[in-house]
This record gives structure tokens, sequence and C-alpha cells, in this order.
């Protein structure tokens, strides 16, 4: 089963819920259990988890490269290329490798095959082990502009679908490109919201992505919750979104995070939820 | 006209709500111009009352479009999209929310089946608010054209700055350090970056870092919750001694500033006096940073 865990609003408790479901689907006997960590932009899970990591690649895009003897400036790269990433300038051709994309339309169509392909690194993928979790994450570059070509790649690379085992996917927060990167082919999204003004309007966009554009079988977990739930609750019922946890905002808990420990450590009792929680998606699959 | 970036690269930090206390101030002695470059999330219309005054259709990354009665089903599309964006049913599609507008099957597609055209994927708003215009986002659910959208709002807002003669664009920016958060902080003559005392806001903070020098971009930083962590907080300030950038003002961990978001009002209204204090010295040393005058000289200002 292959769950991802995203939120339309940033820093509303993603990793915390991907990890501390790791962790109980680990303890509950569950096998394997693999946790990747895909918010290349802002990767925190590893804080939590404190994994062993032993692989590590860098990973990028194919960007194209000119054989100066072999063109002959015909110009067909420039006019194909619609990420605007090549340039004639009479004696070369200039490459832009941030704006390129990496879809290999001037490489294919060169009429003087004089391109050939290069690596573009945008950032490293590493992967590695939490004790009985298999981890993985992947890390954008600073100054880089495309996460998703990584998220790509490290699902590409680790992730794989088991029958009994449980994938979480870690993803970036928003509604847009990265997001729907890190969640398509997912069995379940748990979109967490807090339940503020902001919470529940950025809720309503990753809903409007993830499940009314993608498909896919969104839910929700409730955190940071101080006992107004009021307005997010009814979004949830209006919707028909199954809300299948509400974790409280308390100030330790927060403080624990701070450190770099996990939820379950400060609130051990969470963990019979967490669990209950995944054999509901699961029975839902089974259903299904 | 000066422009002033606020990012956190972690989320949840106080982005959105130091930035609309800051507004607030600045708007009280000058002339300023919004724009929410979080466009995946866009919450500052939701701290001011607006009302639209324009409304422009933005077009994404174009999109291909397939002709189920010209498909003859050969593959060569698939083999070409290098986005696994031809869907190989009966008949074929394209799942829009994959496909880059590369033009790689329309190329390929012996029966020119498909075509690449242009796609709206929604709208850049300009709006008018009692501090100033307001630019900010609506994308279609499911597009991909973030980075694109924020680079669209932020030229409306340059616009508009000249146009109305304003001194300060303040520029709401996205968590993270990708496209949308280098096209929120191109050209800005100053980032103040939000964290708060945990490891993972200082490590996002450092990538977010790494990322303006490698433009060159200056930034100064607030703590927000600072009172969350003393340890944490202790680290974050030696961190941005070490990487030489100036700590601008902290702000303890206040329920008034969750109480001025469900009040969709900026925090400085709340009559917290503290915190009120201390988001004024943020603005005072933001201000001294960009070198914007206190307020505008009398005749300007009337």
């Amino acid at each position: 089963m292959i769950v991802a865990v995203a939120s339309g609003k940033g820093g509303t408790g993603k990793t915390t819920l991907a990890v501390s479901l790791a962790l109980a689907a680990a303890r509950a006997g569950v096998e394997p259990v693999t946790l990747l960590d895909l918010d290349a932009e802002a990767p925190n899970a590893a804080l939590l988890l404190d994994p062993v990591l032993e692989e590590r690649r860098t990973t990028g895009i194919p960007v194209p490269e000119v054989d100066a003897v072999r063109c002959d400036h015909c110009g067909e790269c420039v006019r194909l290329c619609r990420a605007h990433a090549l340039a004639d300038i009479g004696t070369s051709v200039l490459v832009f490798p941030d704006l390129c994309i990496g879809c290999g339309v001037c490489t294919a169509w060169c009429p003087q095959r004089a391109i050939r392909e290069v690596d573009h690194v945008l950032g490293t993928l590493e992967a590695g082990r939490a004790g009985p979790i298999a981890f993985a994450q992947a890390q954008l570059d600073p100054g880089r502009a495309q996460p998703a070509p990584l998220i790509r790649a490290l699902k590409a690379w680790k992730m794989r679908a088991s029958p009994t085992g449980l994938t979480l996917l870690d993803a970036p927060p928003g509604a847009s490109c990265s997001v729907m990167e890190a969640a398509r082919g997912a069995d379940h999204v748990l979109l967490v919201a807090e339940p503020s003004v902001f919470g529940l309007h950025d809720l309503g966009k990753a809903v409007g992505a993830l499940r009314d554009a993608m498909g896919l079988d969104v839910s929700v977990v409730i955190n940071q919750s101080v006992g107004r739930d009021d307005a997010i609750l009814r979004f949830c019922e209006e919707n028909a979104l199954a809300v299948r946890l509400v974790l409280p905002f308390e100030r330790e808990i927060a403080a624990a995070y701070a450190e770099g420990r996990s939820l379950l450590e400060v609130r051990p009792a969470c963990e019979a939820p967490l669990v209950e929680l995944l054999l509901q998606l699961r029975t839902k699959e089974q259903l299904a | 006209m000066k422009q002033l970036v606020v990012l956190s690269g972690k989320g949840g930090t106080g982005k959105t709500s130091i930035a609309a206390a800051l507004a607030d101030l600045a708007a009280r002695a000058l002339r300023v111009v919004l724009v929410d470059a979080d466009a995946d999330a866009a919450n500052l219309g939701l701290v001011f009352d607006h009302t639209e005054t324009s409304v422009r259709p933005f077009f994404g990354v174009d999109v291909a479009v397939l002709d189920p009665d010209l498909c003859m089903r050969c593959g060569c599309c698939s083999d070409a999209c290098r986005f696994g964006a031809v869907l190989l049913g009966d008949p074929f599609s394209i799942d829009g929310t994959a496909c880059e507008g590369c033009g790689a099957c329309a190329l390929a597609c012996p029966t020119e089946a498909i075509r690449i055209e242009p796609h709206r994927a929604g709208s850049a708003i300009c709006a008018s608010t009692r501090l100033g215009p307001l630019l900010y986002g609506d994308l279609y659910p499911g597009q991909e054209s973030t980075g694109k959208l924020v680079a669209a709002l932020r030229d409306a807002g340059s616009r508009a700055g000249r146009e109305t003669a304003a001194d300060l664009v303040l520029v709401d920016g996205p968590p993270g350090t990708g496209c949308p958060v280098l096209a929120a902080s191109t050209g800005v003559d100053l980032a103040l970056l939000v964290t708060e005392p945990s490891l993972s806001a200082l490590q996002d903070l450092e990538r977010v870092l790494d990322t303006l020098q490698h433009f060159g971009t200056p930034a100064v930083a607030c703590i927000n919750k600072a009172d969350l962590h003393a340890g944490l907080a202790a680290r974050i300030r030696s961190f941005l001694r070490r990487r030489d950038v100036p700590l601008v003002g902290e702000i303890s961990f206040e329920p008034a500033m969750r109480d001025a978001v469900e009040r969709r009002v900026p925090a400085t209204t709340v009559g917290d006096e503290v915190l009120t204090r201390n988001l004024e010295r943020i603005w005072r040393r933001v201000r001294e940073a960009l070198a914007v005058p206190a307020a505008r000289r009398t005749a300007e200002a009337s």
C-alpha cells in the first residue's frame, strides 16, 4: 500500500505524520515499511528518523550539448525548443540548462545529429535505513529550479508497491507540479490540515489538485487542533472528505519536534490511532 | 521603489502573518504594493479585504491535445514522451497533469493527431485593498505553472508600483527553494527570512540562504515563536551571525498571532502591545536595510 502525505499549507505536520505512521507500522509488524522524503526543497524527515544513509547519487536531467563542428546552424533545435533553452548566436548554439526540461526534442530532431545529451545535476538522492524502516530522500541543489525530476528519480529508484508492506511518500507543500509528482501513483493521500483560516483555504486547493484533477483517493488528518475545528469539519463533510484523525496542538509536541524527536516519543498513546488509521486505509483498499 | 520578499524555506513559520503585519506598518506612512507569490497557497488576500480591479487570464505551459479520430494507436507518442503523459487506454489520451508541453509527441506522431496548444491555467488578479494594490494568482486545480504565474504576478506588481509611485513592493513568498521561490526573489532588493527555533527550520533556512547567496540577494532574518525552544533559538542566532545575516527581531510564541489569522486582520491590529512593538522593530530594521525613508514627504503623501 502506497500512502502519500501531503498538505496545501506548509508546516501543518506532514513530516510528523509520515514519520509517525512509519514508526507505528513497523512496530505493528508491517513489513517492509519504506518512507520516501519527496520534499526535495526542504527535506526534514531524516531529522526525526535519524537514518544511516548508505547510498548516494546525484541526479539531474539530460540537457543538450551541441557539437560545434557538426552544427550547421540550421536553427531547427531553437525553433523546436518550447522551453526557450537554446539560442543560436551565429558562431555557436547556447544552452541554458536551467530553462531546459530535458524533453529530448532538440537531440532527436537535429537534422545534422549534432546534439548529444549530458547530465545537468539538479540535486542528490540518498537512501539507507532507520532500524526497520527503509528510507530515502531527495535534495534539490541551491539555485536549481526543478524539484520534479528529482522526485520522479527517487520514486523510480526506491518506490516499490508491496501488497503487505507500506510505502509512505512525504510530499512537499502546495497544490501544483511537485506535489502532484510526489503523490502520483499513491493508493491513498492523507492531507494534513491545520484548522486555521489559512489551513482551510489551502486544504481546498490541495483537494482540487489531488482529488478533483488527479482522481486520487484523498482523506484528511487535522493537526494542531486547539478545539475549534467546526469550520474544517464542516468543509470536510460538505466535500465528502473523510477525517481520519484529529491531533492536538500542544506546546510540548511542538518543542519535541523542534529538537527532532518524533510524536510517538512524546505521545506514545498516539500509536494505536495511527495503526487504526492504516487499517482503515487497507480495509478501504480491500473493499475497492 | 524597493522590493522586499518574505521567505522561510520551511512552511508554516509565519511568512504570511509577518508579511501582513509589515505591510500594515509600512502602509501607515508609505505607498505599498502587495504581491502574493505563494500561488499554491495564496493567503494574503484572506487578511486584507479587497476588491478585484482586473482579472487577466494566465496561460501556463502549453499542453498536448490528442484527436482520437486521427490516432491510429501506434504508440510513437508514448515512446517519445519522457514524462509519462500519454495514457495508452482506448482511446489514447494525454494526462494534462503530467504533460510538460514539450511537443515530442506531436513531432513523433505519423498521423498528426496531436497538437500543442496554449492552455489557460488560471488567472492573475489585481485587487485594491485599504493599503494599496494586491496582486495574487488563482491557478486552476492540477496546474503545473506556479513559477511562471509568480513571474507574471511579480511583473504586474512592479507595473502597479510604477503606476502608483509606490515606495515598496512587498512580496509574500512561497516555501521551499525551487522554481516559485526563484521567481519570487529575482531582482528583489532584500529578502526577509522568517524562521523558527526547530532543527528543520534551521536546515531549511540554510538551504534558502544558500539559494539567495547563489544569486547574490541580500537577506535579513527574524525568529518567530522564538521562545518555543531556547537552545535552538540560540543555535539559529549563532548560525545567522556566522553567515553574516542581520537578525532584525524576534517574536515570542503568541496566541495573538493565531487570533489575528482567525480574525483575518494583521497581527499589528489585535491590541497586543508587546507583539506590536516587536513587529514595529522588525519593520524599522527592514526599512533601514532597504534604505526606504520612514515616511513620504508630506507634499508627496497627500
